[in-house]
This record gives C-alpha cells, structure tokens and sequence, in this order.
C-alpha cells in the first residue's frame, strides 16, 4: 500500500475525478465478485431441478372447511382430492363428529351421561357398544398415567363448573365440598367389565371423557378417511390436530401459539407423515375470583386447578394418546411429567411451567425450531424403549 | 492521475463496496427478521354465526360490532389490528376472558350463542395453528 498526505491532497484537487474512479473500482470489485458467486450458483439453480423431477406431485389444491362439533371450531383441510370428493370429505367428517359428540357428552341427555347413572348403583348395567372401545382405552391409559389422566373424577370436574355450559360459576367451591369428593377416590380401577356388562365398586364415579375424547374421535375419523381412500388432510379440532400426508409441495408445518403472549408464535413443527399435536394449556376455560385464575385442568388428587404449569404439547401418531397425554403430563407438572411420560410412551415433550422454564425432551428438541422468546430452555432425556 | 492516487482509489472502492453490502445486510434483516412476529399477524377476521360466516371485516379499523346470536347479542370490538368479544349473551364469559386475536389462524367462539370469530390465515409459512 502506499498511503501518504500528499497523494491525499494531491486527489482533493480533482474530487469529481476521484469519486468516479472510486466508484468505477467499486463496481469492478462487484463484478469480481458476482462472477465467483456466479460459478457458485449455477448448480444450486440446476439442483431444484433435478430434485424436482424425481418427486411425484400431488395436485396443489387445498380445500378448507369449517364446522362447529365437540364444543370446539373444527377446521379441515383436504388436498390431492376433486372438489366433489372434498365435500364427501366434509360430509363424513361432520357425520362422524356430530354423532360421537351426543354419544359420549357427559352432561347432555347422552349415552355416557346413562351410564353415569347407572354407575352409581354399583349394580351391573348393560355396556353400551358406542362407548366400550373409549371406556377400555381410557381405563388403561389412566393406569399408565399413575391417574393423572382421570375421566373417572367427572363429579369433580361438575363441581367447579367447567362441564355444564349453562350453569357458570363466579367462585371456586368450598374446601370441603371438594375434599368430600376426593376422600372417596373415584378411580378407572373401580370399573369392572364382564362381557358387555360393567359395574363400578365406587359409586363415587362419574365418567367425563372432556381429556380424551377429541383425541379418540380424530383418530376414529381419521381412519375412516383412510379407508375411503384420502391420504392428504389435516383435522383441526380447536387448535389439537392430526396432519396426514403431505401439504402439495412439502411436509405439513404446524405453529404453535406461545401460551403466554397469544400473539405470537413459540414454535414450529414439521409433521412427518402422520401425528398429532395435542396441546393443553390453563387459558382457554377459567373464571376469575379475587384475583386469582381457576382453569379447567384439575388435579384428581387434591381436587385444584393446577397452578405450576401453564401448558403442554405433545407429539404422538396417537392421537388418543397425544390427547390423555397432554393432560397427564399437565397435571404430572414439571417436577414428575418425565417419569409420566416414560411410563405413557411419550417421546415428544414441551411443557411450559409457571416460572416460563421451557422443559424439552432431548427427541423434541431434535424435532422443533423455537422462535423468538424470553423463556430458559430445560433439556431432559427421557428413558423409552426404542421405536419398533 | 498519479501513482498515488491510482493506489488510493481502489481501497476506497473496496470500503464503498463493503459500506453497501453491509447495508444489503442491515436493511434485508430489517425487513425480513425483525418484523416477524408481524408476518404471523391476520388482517382480516370472519365472523360466523350458526357455522354461516355472515362477514369478513378488517382488522385495521377501530370499530364496535353487535352480533344477533343464538341466544342474544355479541358485541365484538376491533382495535389496533386485534380483536375480542367485550361482551356477550352467554353464562360464563369464557369468549370475554379469552381476551385480544391478532394471530393468524386463531380462533374465539362464544358456543352458547354460536358465534364465533376467526382471524384469517395462518401463521407465515404454517399450514394450521396448535393451541
């Protein structure tokens, strides 16, 4: 380099000269440039190409549809199909949810809210067909949840009013009300099935499948879908979903919301194949009574609304599971959902506690991308068996 | 031109040359890292009544909506982008207390009055919204 003061002024005499020439370098180093990251480029531009050509494409509409079931707005999507096609689509799904719903609503004049009384004689009462598979499946998942996972506590769930919709509740029930109910230990265990009887040894039982029932429905649905031969849908049952298939040009990408500030995203997932995402989280029912929030997922040991933990979503092809899951791991909160999780089968965590603490499974991690936030990330490994 | 400043000219060049990459840089994060969460944000809702969306409003406006459900009124307030039911003819509030929408493919229902909101969209680059 040769740099001195006097070729400084020498080129101060002539700055419109000097700018030029500046420039004229400048652009020359562009070009330079330019032509390396040309060389560079041109396989990445043939490279989408190639891939392209060996990928099958299925038609690139998707169809929306929306309807009202379970207590929940249900979105569907459906790609790779006619229109007319489509609309079968959204006739069986409709079909199939409206029945489930008045089949298993524990409050309505239903079948589950039948059995319920008869439950409670503790006599041995006929098991209806439509609710047997529900009943046995939530029976053993709630054993795998050491009963975190509790449709049997469906007086509890009554008692603070987050079942019935029309009867509200502007304050938490008393100490005692509550502790009435725990002492008598409502469990799944107090269910005995004799071929299409059941009877229970606690009169105390009341079923409410509020935690797993959408999860069964979407997976009920879901296969029958697959049977009628659709291979590219998602079902979107007020935010917990199952995606099947593929989005036309790639993988189906899932966001979701983070559950302290709803106006933003936390996360993103990309769904492989066919899963569910269940989410549970102390938001969406509550009430207000001195200051304090009561939400809906309540403990069915101690007979409260969970306090330590603000949400959970899980990853499963089960969507049954995913659904109880979801619950379980809430309740189980962040000191004991990895044991919770072991013993459930649950590969894929992420629990949000109330100290905003993101604690992963080290298989989530692998799976999620984290967006902006404020939150300390807990990584733990969980203990499964390997994936047959 | 002399020898020197022949000399001089290129590393100017070269430092004008690394000044605008270094603003290429600077504005493309500006306007595609920084504004994020925006890209996630709806801009229009619609507002179904008994599963029949009766409008699509916009979420830039200030305005006051009232909804003829099935049991009663709705009253739906849009504000800065968001919106919420401040009120409506249902027991136990929960669309009240579910507070402010602004998300893309967020949704708040009031059941008993089969009212229900949807912000339309979905977050950028997602297909569907879990929640």
């Amino acid at each position: 380099m040769y740099r001195n003061t006097t070729t400084r002024s020498l080129t101060f005499t002539k700055p419109i000269t000097f700018i030029i020439f500046s420039l004229h370098s400048c652009i020359n180093r562009f070009h330079q440039v330019t032509k390396c990251l040309w060389w560079a480029v041109i396989p990445l531009l043939l490279l989408p190409g190639i891939v392209c050509a060996n990928v099958e494409k299925p038609p690139s509409k998707i169809y929306h549809f929306r309807l009202l079931a379970f207590g929940t707005y249900i979105e569907l999507m459906v790609t790779a199909v006619s229109q007319k096609k489509a609309h079968q689509f959204k006739q069986l799904v409709q079909g199939q949810f409206s029945t489930m719903h008045r089949q298993w609503h524990s409050t309505h004049n239903s079948v589950v809210s039948t059995l319920n009384q008869g439950l409670a004689t503790k006599q041995w009462i006929p098991l209806p067909q439509s609710v047997q598979a529900l009943l046995v499946r939530s029976k053993q998942l709630s054993i795998l949840s050491h009963h975190r996972f509790n449709p049997a506590i469906g007086r509890l769930v009554n008692l603070w009013g987050f079942n019935n919709s029309l009867k509200p509740r502007s304050k938490p029930p008393t100490k005692k009300d509550i502790n009435k109910l725990i002492q008598l230990k409502p469990q799944m265990n107090d269910l005995e099935f004799k071929s299409n009887l059941i009877r229970s040894h606690n009169a105390a039982v009341q079923l409410d499948f509020g935690a797993i029932a959408k999860g069964y429905a979407i997976d009920r649905v879901t296969t029958l879908l697959k049977q009628q031969g659709f291979k590219h849908f998602i079902i979107n049952a007020g935010g917990d979903l199952k995606a099947i298939g593929r989005h036309p040009s790639r993988a189906w990408r899932i966001a979701i919301r983070n559950p302290v500030n709803k106006s933003q995203v936390i996360a993103g997932i990309i769904i492989n194949n066919e899963e569910a995402v269940f989410t549970s989280g102390d938001y969406e029912r509550y009430f207000i009574y001195q200051g304090i929030r009561f939400h809906h997922i309540i403990n069915p040991l101690d007979g409260q609304p969970v306090h330590h933990t603000r949400s959970v979503t899980v990853i499963h092809t089960d969507a049954t599971l995913a659904d109880a899951a979801a619950t379980a791991l809430f309740i189980a909160g962040p000191e004991h959902w990895p044991a919770v999780a072991t013993k459930m089968g649950i590969r894929y965590v992420m629990l949000i506690d109330h100290k905003g603490v993101i604690h992963l499974s080290e298989a989530m991690k692998q799976r999620i991308q984290l967006f902006k936030h404020k939150f300390l990330v807990h990584l733990v490994r969980l203990k499964l068996t390997p994936l047959k | 031109m002399t020898l020197f400043s022949q000399n001089l000219r290129r590393p100017l060049g070269d430092i004008l040359f690394l000044v605008l990459a270094l603003i290429l840089i600077v504005s493309s994060y500006l306007l595609l890292w920084r504004n994020a969460d925006n890209q996630h944000q709806g801009h229009t809702a619609d507002i179904i009544v008994n599963q029949k969306t009766i409008m699509t409003i916009s979420l830039r406006q200030n305005k006051t909506y009232q909804i003829n459900g099935y049991v009663g009124l709705s009253t739906l307030v849009v504000y800065n982008g968001k919106i919420r039911f401040s009120h409506s003819a249902c027991s136990k509030k929960y669309c009240v207390l579910a507070g402010w929408h602004q998300l893309s493919g967020d949704t708040a229902a009031c059941l008993p009055n089969r009212v229900l909101i949807r912000v339309n969209g979905t977050p950028k680059g997602f297909d569907v919204l879990n929640y």
